[in-house]
């Protein structure tokens, strides 16, 4: 599903660079589920945001389904969005002013889904994840763990090949935070989503099957995950 | 999608109450000032519209050989020759006017009378409310309902007599109301309250012959079968040139011209002698449109300022959404229709402002008549459908570009805040402040204005002055010799012209070239009385009543200005017709007119007693009210059947100072509105600004930086915009009062420094005062606050 070739990221700090990421080579198969962990500025974030298409590589190849992500315009990237990749965020990142079902809602009217299949596919989300009662309440009336499931639920909303999660616990409580992740447990191994994560917790990490450790920027070691 | 984006628009508007009450009310009050200008344009270019012929009928106007002026008299016989003559021509006809003293019972009352062709009412609609028109009666009088009232109350005034020419035993008239016509309209240049034959017209004793080419009527007016004629019709007329200037050699015509009824109003301040309604002055309208516009565009930058300062809280929204497939452009659509909602309620808001605005409007400009309806309008329905639209893409247009912007990825990281110190931010509000000195300076202008036209040196000395008009030389002695007993009374002095009055316009000989300047025939006492003083030679040498002062004449300085060309004149010749005139000396420039009109060169004769019209007096100004009353007391125990035409000299100035009050006090409201705008922008930008340097100004704060430094960071990279806006502004401001003064008034006080001073000065207090508050509240913040915030 992805196919990263020696993909670096720098900014230019007067005439030198500062790299966040060099030579980083991966491959993700669909259906897999991915920790990446490192510790802070070990370019984590920069290679998700790259992952998704937010960030771009100042070198490099990014090969996602077979097509080059480097060649892509902005108006394939939103295609992407619309059609594969679902972001779960550490802050959550719902909309303020619209309530769960709205949050829910956003996405599909994006993809121009029918008034009809967009209610279904919300009571069906609402109903897996318990959160039916909730539904008119705005993201302030929500606790943590319930704004998560919501973020959890929105990216799950257009039925993604790629779910993409910045730290998705790093502001919950461990109970909250074990519920998320068993979540993206039946996501990927009852409904075959591929979920790329990044953590800082050793715990979360091993949800995974597999797990890159970046350092410096670079991949230092791949780790497979037994269960 | 588009319920989505209002349902979120909704909420997030009832979250930012003062964004919303700011912009809402500035846009409200612009929007109302944009209904306003438009509705004016209407009324402006809808006179004489609504005539059923309107397009079919033209002015026949003269230049004049002499100066090639034209003037909107023509000769009596003209337009009835031309219509039997020039093929192409359906109609004629012709109105004249004079002032007539009507009577009913004991009551006398000045009026002014109009006397038209009796096919005037086939040509021009003006509806009958009761009676009958029939014009072709000599002996029928129609009225005005404003009349109708005056004269009759609420009885019906049709059959009834009223007697024209009351004060004149030999040629007094009784007619009879033959029917009461709606009030003329305001946009009409036609403007009568009566209106009866042309017959009824007397020169003297006698009936005008308007056969003649020697006598002119106020105007005249062709119906052409097919108005694109008019080319070959104005042709065909130029062969009346000669028997015109043959029959009258002191009135030369040039060439006769046409002038289409629909375009006669706004073209009427280009034609002397108009002697119809002038229409709204199209520096009024051009005025209020620039006035409508300079407020609509500080209202929109203040709401694209006060938008992009508010953006910052959805920029983490804005990023969500682009990676749940919104793109830019529909990021943009959805910011934009929250501006729209935006717009729409302030167009709601100015759609009701606009109604107690336009009564204001209406009180304060006697001779407009504006009203703003909105269901039986549709062209103020697009009108509003599309000021709304370009309103919404003026000033949401560059937020809903700038906040869809921005890379999500760097809004996620956290650290990204944008600043109200980009260029376009700080162009803006240049822009704001920039427009609002303007308006100030416009504004102080006008209020300077007003001031120096109410203490302006007038070349003669205006207080205590009263005067009452006759045009019989038997009541003026009478008069004169009554009043001068009243022991207030301290002078009186007769005259045939009065300054600000009347006066002639008469062409001479200098030096073998043909001239022309104001003429003002006087009594001998007149001058010293008026206060008008000699600067150069000696005056009349000999003044005798009967034949006045002969051979000598005394100019003005502007003659020896314009006409001498600055060389010695005292002891030149005049030439009038045959007669010559010794210049005896020269006096002081004065006020022939109104500030309204030019000053121009003037000769002044002293005439012989049979043509003294007015009766001067002069008393204590504190005394000008009791010997008014007397004066009019005395009057009516003279001549109980003559109205009194009493007036106080200050009636001069009284329209132009009203007209400068009025300009004065718009402008004044109009730029407290915009500063109040652009002082609200400026805290935006200001508040923005201070957001994005929290961190750093708190570290400056703890490094021990005082006050003033922390103001100079805070609004360093805004100082080059301001002075370049107050240099702009100053300019744009002097240009924009010099314009419409200029278009006002031919006399004016100009734009003054001290102007220019305060406007700069308020303009940058308020602007001291907004960053001031804002200074204080980062003055005031928690240290520990502000260094964790970042």
């Amino acid at each position: 599903m992805i196919e990263l070739k020696n993909i670096e990221r720098y900014y230019p700090t007067g005439s030198l660079k500062t790299y966040v990421l060099r030579y980083v080579n991966a491959h993700i198969a669909e259906g897999e589920f991915v920790s990446i962990m490192g510790p802070s500025g070990s370019g984590k974030s920069t290679l998700l945001h790259i992952l998704g298409m937010l960030d771009e590589p100042t070198d490099g190849e990014f090969w996602f389904l077979g097509e080059g992500v480097h060649k892509f315009n902005e108006r394939r990237r939103t295609e992407m969005y619309r059609e594969y990749i679902g972001f779960v965020f550490q802050a959550y990142h719902l909309i303020d002013d619209l309530t769960v079902y709205e949050n829910l809602e956003t996405p599909l009217l994006y993809k121009k889904v029918p008034s009809t299949e967009r209610k279904s596919r919300i009571a069906d989300l609402l109903d897996r994840f318990n959160m039916v009662a909730k539904k008119d309440l705005f993201p302030s009336q929500l606790s943590g763990g319930q704004q998560q499931l919501v973020g959890v639920a929105r990216a799950l909303i257009g039925r993604p090949k790629l779910i993409l999660a910045d730290e998705p616990t790093g502001n919950l409580q461990s109970p909250q935070a074990k519920e998320i992740m068993e979540v993206f447990k039946t996501l990927n191994r009852e409904d075959g989503v591929t979920i790329v994560q990044v953590t800082h917790s050793e715990d979360n990490a091993k949800y995974g099957n597999r797990i890159l450790h970046l350092k410096d920027g670079r991949v230092e070691n791949e780790e497979l995950v037994k269960h | 999608m588009l319920s989505s984006y209002l349902t979120l628009a909704f909420r997030n508007l009832r979250r930012n109450g003062s964004y919303l009450l700011i912009n809402v009310l500035g846009l409200g009050i612009a929007l109302a000032f944009c209904i306003l200008s438009y509705t004016q344009v209407r009324f402006a270019y809808s006179f004489d519209q609504w005539h059923p012929a309107a397009e079919r009928i033209f002015r026949v106007e003269t230049f004049k050989t002499s100066n090639h002026l034209l003037h909107g008299t023509c000769p009596a016989s003209l337009t009835e020759v031309a219509a039997r003559e020039i093929p192409g021509l359906e109609a004629a006809t012709r109105i004249d006017s004079r002032g007539v003293v009507v009577k009913l019972g004991e009551n006398v009352f000045n009026q002014q009378v109009h006397f038209v062709d009796e096919n005037f009412l086939d040509l021009f609609q003006f509806p009958l409310l009761q009676g009958q028109a029939r014009l072709s009666d000599r002996d029928a009088l129609l009225i005005s309902e404003d009349m109708a009232h005056k004269f009759f109350g609420g009885e019906s005034p049709v059959g009834k007599t009223l007697t024209l020419y009351a004060d004149l035993e030999a040629q007094r008239k009784t007619m009879t109301v033959s029917g009461v016509f709606k009030n003329t309209p305001k946009n009409s240049s036609l403007q009568f309250q009566f209106l009866t034959h042309l017959e009824n017209q007397l020169e003297g004793d006698k009936p005008i012959r308007y056969d003649s080419w020697k006598w002119f009527v106020d105007a005249g007016f062709l119906k052409l079968s097919n108005p694109a004629d008019a080319p070959a019709v104005e042709a065909a007329l130029q062969q009346y040139i000669a028997p015109q200037n043959a029959a009258n050699q002191n009135w030369q015509a040039e060439r006769y011209r046409l002038e289409a009824l629909p375009a006669m109003a706004m073209n009427a301040r280009d034609v002397r002698w108009n002697n119809l309604s002038n229409g709204i002055p199209p520096s009024a309208v051009w005025g209020n449109i620039t006035v409508a516009l300079m407020l609509l565009l500080t209202a929109c930058l203040n709401f694209a300022n006060t938008t992009i300062s508010i953006g910052n809280r959805r920029l983490r929204e804005m990023g969500v959404r682009k990676v749940m497939g919104g793109t830019q452009r529909q990021l943009m659509f959805q910011l934009l229709s929250e501006a729209g909602l935006v717009c729409v309620t302030a167009l709601a808001l100015g759609m009701i402002v606009v109604k107690p605005m336009t009564e204001w409007y209406n009180a304060t400009w006697k001779h407009i008549d504006l009203h703003v309806s909105y269901l039986d309008n549709p062209p103020l329905l697009y009108f509003l459908a599309g000021v709304t639209l370009f309103t919404t893409l003026l000033a949401g247009a560059y937020p809903a570009f700038y906040i869809s912007g921005f890379n999500p990825s760097k809004i996620f990281r956290g650290a990204f805040k944008f600043g109200g110190a980009s260029f376009f931010s700080r162009l803006m509000m240049g822009a704001q402040v920039a427009i609002s000195l303007a308006a100030v300076v416009v504004g102080f202008s006008f209020a300077r204005n007003a001031q120096v036209q109410r203490e302006a040196d007038l070349g003669y000395a205006g207080d205590g002055i009263l005067g009452v008009e006759t045009q019989d030389l038997a009541l003026l002695n009478t008069f004169n010799a009554a009043i001068r007993q009243n022991p207030k009374v301290l002078e009186t002095a007769r005259t045939r012209h009065h300054a600000g009055f009347n006066f002639r316009q008469t062409e001479f000989s200098w030096q073998g070239q043909k001239q022309e300047s104001l003429w003002f025939e006087v009594g001998k006492d007149y001058m010293p009385l008026m206060g008008m003083t000699l600067v150069a030679g000696e005056g009349f040498s000999a003044v005798n009543e009967a034949v006045g002062s002969e051979m000598e004449v005394l100019v003005n300085e502007m003659f020896v200005r314009e006409i001498g060309g600055n060389a010695p004149v005292i002891g030149q010749m005049l030439k009038f017709d045959t007669v010559s005139y010794r210049i005896a000396g020269v006096v002081k420039d004065f006020m022939t007119d109104s500030p309204f009109d030019p000053k121009s060169p003037v000769v002044v004769h002293c005439a012989p007693e049979s043509k003294f019209t007015y009766c001067i007096v002069k008393t204590k100004p504190e005394d000008l009210a009791a010997v008014h009353a007397d004066m009019e007391t005395t009057w009516k125990a003279l001549f109980p059947y003559k109205p009194f035409t009493g007036f106080y000299q200050s009636e001069v100035m009284a329209e132009a100072l009203e007209v400068s009050d009025n300009i004065a006090m718009t402008m004044l409201i109009f730029a407290f509105v915009i500063l109040l705008l652009t002082v609200s922008g400026l805290f935006s930008i200001v508040s923005l600004n201070a957001l994005k340097q929290f961190k750093s100004l708190a570290l400056r704060r703890v490094l021990g930086a005082k006050s003033g430094e922390i103001a100079f960071q805070l609004n360093r990279n805004y100082l080059m915009v301001i002075f370049g806006a107050i240099l702009v502004g100053c300019w744009g401001g002097r240009f924009m009062a010099l314009a419409m003064m200029n278009s006002i008034y031919k006399i004016h006080a100009g734009v003054q420094g001290q102007s220019l001073t305060m406007g700069v000065l308020t303009v940058l207090l308020a602007m001291l005062a907004t960053v001031g508050v804002k200074l204080r509240q980062i003055l005031r913040a928690n240290l520990g606050d502000a260094l964790k915030a970042e």
